[in-house]
């Protein structure tokens, strides 16, 4: 296993256009690193260009000690999951696994004994004998995982391979990989892994950490809950979370001896350690709350603001209800258990509520650069 | 009982495309007299002496050498279209190279050109070398892929071929060479049988290849036999020359026959209606 390390990294496409923009980045030994964002985000082309499938522009890529820039695919030590998974449609499943190891030679009996133990991992032992055509969505991402497995890489690349599954696919194989992940390295074996995804519930629960990409350009890397915590910068905060966050065009105003955002005709104080870190004249500002941290009713000790709303609608979930609603003429949207939220559906568009705003949990963001001012 | 006057209609245009068929299997068994003068294709008895007679020819050669020398002719010229084919649209469709839409648009250029207009160079150039009547000036050519409505249907089917595979072989460390026969040539397949195919029937039915580079009857194709028994005696048995049509039709219709799976996905695919 190695680290793979990437040192200010671009890519410029032959017509011109700069794809990805000077990309800093270590990946650590046997760590889960996920790149996530919008479609166009560069995260695919990264992937790639670790891979080897697309040229580096410039900078410089290592994979563990060494420098991989010039290296074909097949000499870099990698081993890639596709999308569609690209399994060989004239090769049965032991042939699709054992190719590779075939190509480079390795003797017979062990490219049996790295299949199998690979089918075993799967669960795919009874599929060997098919034809890609003859599986399910699932078992043909199973096998092409499997594909990736018997070449004991020094690093797995994901290319976004469960966007081909159904929801509840989806779920199971979440749990499969980051299962193989953790049973890799329990067997001494860590796998250095890159997933790309644009899947923002795919990178949280996948993720030792999260590459956050937009335009080429890195926002944030850190760990899931670092990045759901102390958001760098509008557009994580923005893009991680479901619902996502409530992001209002608002004003800082002074407010006795400490500060306030006005909102929608409403002064809320700020509590002081949700205040700007460095001081800030008064004047605009995104503020960013997150749905789960506006209520209908005041949870103790939460510092919670009361604030009328006009409701909107509601989007009952089962055990939670996403209440949609304006503050004067701002749209916000608050995530409630089912429970405080009794009658809701039954009440007309336009009834008037009370929502509880916990300042504790609000976020700043300077409105021109987006970036967190907490 | 909706679809009722559809299969009517079907059946009515199937029938009326496979009379002419019919009654040339039909005029088999009939005197030049009834061939003349009779419309229905039903003959007035079954003798299969017309076959015989047709077979045996008027020359000093019976069919069967003509039919080796059709194959002769045919299968060494489908293996080298399909070699070359395959190599020049594998380098069209996957790879970059100095003036490749330039030089494509000149191969696609080309497919416009009469075939007869090549004749009268072929024909100089073969003479130069001494390949005349021998099958070389029928077979050569197709080495350096100048079938380019082949390339151009290969080229097509292979850009609709997703490239992940060839990447996942890629990292599975393939080279260029090991990428065409262990991933390419088996996702051409379908393709590659409708080459074959093609091939085989435009091969067969060749005259005008045939008729300017050979000059010994013992050479001569199937199709060049056909004509030489219509002309060969003052009066013609029409029953044996249509026999022997008969006959010489069954290797192209058996070939497509046996490759109809493969041949209707490679058209489909290939954007070309079979």
């Amino acid at each position: 296993m190695a680290a793979v390390t990437l040192s200010r990294i671009e890519k410029v496409y032959p017509n011109g256009f700069k794809a990805v923009h000077g990309v800093d980045l270590e990946v650590h030994d046997g760590e889960f690193m996920v790149f996530v964002g919008p479609s166009g985000c560069a995260k695919s082309t990264l992937l790639r260009m670790i891979a080897g499938l697309e040229s580096i522009t410039a900078g410089e890529l290592r994979i563990g000690d060494r420098v991989v820039n010039g290296l074909p695919a097949k000499a870099r030590g990698i081993a890639m999951v596709f999308q569609n998974y690209a399994l060989y449609p004239h090769m049965k499943v032991y042939d699709n696994l054992a190719f590779g190891l075939k190509l480079a030679g390795t003797s017979k009996p062990e490219v049996d004994r790295r299949v199998r133990h690979a089918a075993q991992l799967l669960e795919i032992e009874h599929l060997l004998d098919r034809l890609p055509k003859q599986l399910s969505g699932g078992q043909a991402q199973r096998v092409a995982v499997g594909r990736a497995i018997v070449k004991e890489p020094q690093v797995f690349l994901f290319d976004e391979p469960l966007s081909n599954l159904d929801a509840k696919l989806r779920a199971a194989m979440r749990v499969r990989i980051t299962e193989l992940h953790r049973t890799l390295r329990e067997q001494g074996r860590p796998a250095t892994t890159v997933y790309v995804t644009h899947d923002q519930t795919e990178a949280m629960t996948m993720g030792e950490r999260i590459c956050v990409l937009k335009e080429g350009v890195i926002q944030q890397v850190d760990t899931p809950v670092a990045l759901y915590q102390r958001p760098a910068n509008a557009f994580v905060a923005g893009f991680i979370g479901s619902p996502e966050m409530n992001l209002l065009e608002a004003e800082l105003v002074t407010a006795g001896d400490g500060q306030a955002v006005r909102l929608g005709g409403h002064v809320l104080p700020l509590p002081p350690e949700r205040a700007p870190a460095a001081a800030r004249a008064p004047g605009a500002i995104r503020f960013g709350l997150r749905p789960e941290h506006i209520g209908l009713t005041t949870p103790a000790g939460s510092g919670a603001l009361a604030v009328p709303a006009t409701l909107r609608f509601a989007e009952h979930m089962g055990n939670e209800v996403f209440v949609h609603a304006d503050i004067g003429s701002l749209p916000v949207t608050a995530r409630v258990p089912a429970g405080d939220a009794p009658a809701l559906h039954a009440q007309p568009r336009g009834s008037v509520l009370t929502l509880h705003l916990q300042m504790g949990a609000a976020h700043l963001f300077d409105p021109a650069t987006g970036a967190s001012l907490a | 009982m909706k679809a009722l006057p559809r299969y009517v209609v079907l059946g009515a245009v199937s029938i009326l495309m496979l009379y002419p068929l019919a009654w040339l299997v039909g005029a088999t068994f009939k005197s030049n007299a009834e061939i003349f003068t009779q419309i229905g294709f039903w003959p007035s008895r079954l003798d299969f002496g017309a076959y015989a007679k047709g077979w045996k020819t008027s020359t000093e050669y019976t069919f069967a050498t003509y039919f080796l020398n059709s194959f002769l002719i045919t299968i060494p010229r489908i293996a080298v279209t399909v070699v070359s084919c395959v190599l020049v649209a594998y380098a069209f469709a996957r790879f970059e190279f100095w003036g490749k839409r330039w030089l494509f648009g000149v191969m696609v250029g080309t497919m416009m050109l009469p075939l007869i207009v090549l004749r009268l160079p072929q024909y100089l150039m073969f003479r130069e070398v001494g390949m005349l009547d021998t099958y070389w000036p029928l077979i050569l050519p197709s080495a350096f892929a100048t079938d380019t409505f082949f390339v151009f249907m290969l080229v097509q089917f292979l850009r609709a071929i997703p490239r992940d595979m060839e990447e996942a072989a890629m990292i599975d460390g393939c080279n260029a060479a090991q990428m065409l026969w262990h991933i390419i040539v088996p996702l051409l397949r379908p393709a590659i049988v409708s080459v074959i195919v093609f091939q085989f029937i435009w091969t067969m039915n060749d005259f005008m290849g045939p008729l300017v580079f050979l000059a010994s009857v013992e050479k001569y194709p199937v199709s060049l036999a056909l004509k030489m028994s219509i002309g060969a005696t003052e009066e013609v048995e029409w029953a044996n020359v249509i026999a022997i049509s008969v006959v010489a039709l069954i290797p192209s219709v058996a070939v497509f026959f046996a490759a109809q799976k493969h041949f209707i996905e490679g058209a489909a695919a290939g954007g070309i209606k079979g």
